[in-house]
């Protein structure tokens, strides 16, 4: 019974969180919601060890990551990371915020990143998580989740800047 | 805000300067120079209403069990089994007192049973004594109507 309360209470509302993870992974809704039910049935099936796990959100968000990962790489995607040149000149922001996708736009932002800079950077910027909760979300230790954070800021400001020059001009 | 920003690109800032940062830019008064920067924090928070499809949750509600789901059903389901255990046994006890009807002795003492017997068959014998002298005297009447002709063959 206590098990199925904590899903119930804890595991299902982070649905959302997971699928926007998923998606600025995969690059699209229909793989993402693929990685949040596998995820999520993964976290299911091994509930009796949730007595062992100290942090039951950051597992699921690992376990979500990992799966989107998998998924990518078995589907060849190449959003991955995308190279700098097309980021920096093909983003336009008047463009970017008519077009009404999200996803669109932060692929823009974000999609020159490497994976591991970007989902440092949305589960800090987007989903306000500690540097605690990312590392224990992303299983790596303090001082990376640091670097990660600061070199995707450094790059998306520089980009922004950059874009901003070019149209100016 | 110039100087928080500053340390936001630097990471020194904290989850709550940050917060800060993230309204200041959602609203008015941002200085035109700035404006650039407005469009991550923008597509942050866009991004961020986007909502998971509702068949994720519910196919994860699917693997709890429907008591968990519904916990009524518990109340419901505990009534149910009280219920149907007191309608049992009462049918039961229904059932025991009907028989203990049929076949039970109505006395405890063997003698009191005797005189309620013996009393019983008397009556019996008596009201067959009666039977008996109503036939007779019916026979009686039988036989004088049996000589009609002796009586007849007298003449005037």
């Amino acid at each position: 019974m206590r098990q199925d309360r904590k899903f119930k209470d804890m595991i299902i509302p982070l649905a959302d969180k997971l699928f926007r993870l998923a998606l600025s992974i995969t690059g699209n809704k229909q793989d993402a919601e693929d990685v949040v039910q596998d995820a999520m049935l993964n976290v299911w099936q091994k509930r009796n060890e949730w007595d062992r796990i100290s942090n039951l959100e950051g597992y699921c968000i690992r376990s979500a990551r990992n799966i989107a990962l998998d998924k990518i790489s078995l589907k060849d995607n190449q959003l991955v990371s995308i190279s700098e040149k097309d980021n920096f000149h093909s983003f336009d922001p008047e463009k970017a915020q008519n077009d009404g996708e999200q996803l669109e736009i932060i692929r823009k932002i974000t999609g020159h990143l490497p994976e591991k800079q970007r989902t440092v950077f949305l589960l800090r910027d987007m989903e306000g998580l500690s540097y605690k909760e990312i590392i224990e979300a992303m299983n790596i230790p303090e001082e990376q989740v640091k670097i990660n954070l600061f070199r995707a800021r450094q790059k998306i400001k520089k980009m922004l800047e950059a874009a901003d020059n070019y149209y100016k001009d | 805000m110039r100087e928080l920003l500053e340390r936001y690109w630097k990471c020194e800032t904290s989850q709550d300067e940050e917060q800060k940062l993230r309204e200041w830019f959602a609203g008015n008064g941002v200085p035109e120079d700035l404006k650039k920067y407005r469009d991550v924090f923008q597509a942050l928070d866009d991004f961020k209403e986007l909502k998971a499809p509702a068949s994720i949750s519910r196919k994860a509600q699917s693997y709890l069990p429907a008591i968990q789901l519904y916990p009524s059903l518990k109340i419901a389901a505990s009534v149910l089994i009280a219920v149907s255990i007191g309608i049992g046994i009462y049918t039961h006890y229904q059932q025991e007192e009907f028989l203990k009807g049929v076949f039970s002795e109505t006395y405890s003492d063997p003698q009191d049973a005797i005189k309620e017997t013996q009393a019983v068959l008397d009556k019996i014998s008596s009201s067959l004594l009666k039977a008996k002298d109503c036939i007779e005297e019916l026979q009686e009447d039988s036989v004088v109507i049996n000589e009609p002709e002796e009586l007849i063959i007298e003449e005037e």
